[in-house]
C-alpha cells in the first residue's frame, strides 16, 4: 500500500484500539476510507453531522454518559468548532479527541484550504488546547499508540485533546 | 395573553424532575436557577446554540440505559443559531429527545433584537425535519403539549410562544466546572440507580 492507505490503517488500528462506541464525522476525501470503515463497522456507530460544532456538543453528551467518541473532521473545520471547544468543552471539562485532518502542509493540493490550515496549530495552541501532530515525521507504526494514548489523555485531564492527522502523500 | 419565560420554566422544571433538562445561555439560565435550582438541570451558560446537539449526545448515551426523556430547552435566538442540529436529530430519530424551544421572536438576552421567528415558524422547520411537533400558547397547552410529546416516541419538539423580556435574576457566576460536575453527579447517580 501507499502512504496514505498505510496512515489511514494506522488511524483505524488506533481507533479500534480505544474500544469506540461512537464515530463521529464531517466529510474529508483524505479520510474516506477511514469514515467508510466505520460506516461499514456494525460494532461501532457512525454518523455524520452537518456542522463541526455540532459534534462537539453530541460528544459532550455521550461523555457524560460513559460513552466512548471520536470526532474526525478536517483542521479547516476547527474554525466551525472553536467557540464550542473553548466555550462548552474546555470550559466544562468535558474530554473528547478531536482528529483534525490537515488540508494544508505536503501533499495539499486546494490553494484556499491552506490559509486556515497552516495556522490551526497555531491556533489550537494559542486557545490553550492541547494539540500532538501524526505526519511524515512520525513513524507510521507509532500512529495507532499514539492515537489510542491522546484519547485516554482527554480522558484523565477531562479536556478536549486535538489530534492533527497528515493523511496525505 | 403570552406567558412570560419564568413561568414556563417553572413549569417545565416542575413537569421534568428525574429527568436531565439542559437549558440554553442567557436569561433562560439565569431564571431558571433563581426560580427552581435542581440537581438534574444542566446550565449552558454561553456556547449558544449547543444545548440541541448536548442533548442528543445525552439521548444516544442514555438510549436503552433508562427510561429518561432527555430534555432540552432552547429559545428561537439559539434555535436559529444552530438550525442544522434539527437535521442532524431527524436524522438520527432518537426516541428519549425533547426539544421545548420558548420563541419570544427576540433576542431578549442582548437587548432585544427581533429574530427570524417574527416570520418564520420554527415547529414547521423541526416537522419538516422529521421531529414530532406540538404547539403551546400558554401554561395549560404547555403542560398538555409536554405530557404528550412524553409519552410519544420522540424526537419531540414543543415550540411555544412567549412574552418578550426577562424577569430580574442573579447572574449566574457559577464557574462551568462547578455546573457541569453537579449535573454529572446526578446523572451518573441516575444511570446507577
Amino acid at each position: 500500500m501507499g502512504y496514505a492507505e498505510d496512515a489511514c490503517a494506522a488511524v483505524i488500528e488506533g481507533l479500534e484500539s480505544i474500544g469506540l462506541d461512537y464515530f463521529i464525522h464531517v466529510p474529508d476525501s483524505f479520510g474516506a476510507p477511514v469514515i467508510a470503515h466505520f460506516e461499514s463497522d456494525p460494532s461501532v456507530r457512525s454518523f455524520p453531522v452537518a456542522r463541526e460544532e455540532e459534534g462537539i456538543g453530541i460528544a459532550s453528551g455521550l461523555a457524560m454518559t460513559g460513552k466512548k467518541a471520536v470526532l474526525f473532521y478536517q483542521d479547516t473545520g476547527l474554525g466551525n468548532s472553536i467557540g464550542a471547544l473553548t466555550t462548552y468543552a474546555m470550559s466544562y471539562h468535558s474530554p473528547m479527541l478531536l482528529l483534525a485532518i490537515r488540508r494544508g502542509g505536503f501533499g495539499e493540493f486546494n490553494a484556499a484550504n491552506f490559509n486556515f490550515s497552516e495556522s490551526a496549530i497555531e491556533m489550537v495552541e494559542t486557545m490553550r488546547i492541547k494539540a500532538f501532530v501524526l505526519d511524515y515525521r512520525v513513524p507510521l507504526d507509532s500512529w495507532a499508540g499514539a492515537i489510542s494514548q491522546a484519547y485516554s489523555y482527554a480522558l484523565m485531564t477531562n479536556r478536549p485533546i486535538v489530534m492533527f492527522l497528515n493523511l496525505k502523500e | 395573553m403570552l406567558v412570560s419565560r419564568i413561568e414556563a420554566l417553572g413549569l417545565i422544571s416542575g413537569r421534568f424532575p428525574e429527568d436531565p433538562l439542559v437549558f440554553t445561555c442567557g436569561a433562560t439560565c439565569r431564571e431558571m436557577a433563581a426560580r427552581d435550582r435542581r440537581g438534574n438541570h444542566l446550565y449552558v451558560v454561553d456556547s449558544m446554540g449547543l444545548v440541541s446537539p448536548i442533548v442528543l449526545g445525552l439521548s444516544l448515551g442514555l438510549e436503552g440505559r433508562s427510561d429518561a426523556r432527555v430534555v432540552g430547552v432552547e429559545g428561537d435566538g439559539g434555535m436559529l443559531t444552530n438550525l442544522n442540529a434539527l437535521t442532524t436529530i431527524g436524522y438520527l430519530q432518537p426516541a428519549n429527545l425533547l426539544l421545548i424551544v420558548l420563541d419570544n421572536e427576540r433576542y431578549d438576552s442582548t437587548g432585544g433584537q427581533p429574530t427570524f421567528t417574527t416570520r418564520l415558524n420554527l415547529a414547521d422547520i423541526a416537522e419538516s425535519c422529521g421531529l414530532r411537533t406540538w404547539q403551546a400558547s400558554d401554561l395549560e397547552t404547555l403542560d398538555h403539549a409536554i405530557s404528550e410529546a412524553s409519552s410519544a416516541p420522540g424526537p419531540g419538539f414543543v415550540h411555544m410562544k412567549i412574552a418578550p423580556g426577562n424577569t430580574p435574576a442573579p447572574l449566574l457566576l457559577d464557574d462551568p466546572v462547578t455546573l457541569g460536575d453537579r449535573f454529572q453527579r446526578w446523572l451518573s447517580a441516575k444511570m446507577d440507580g
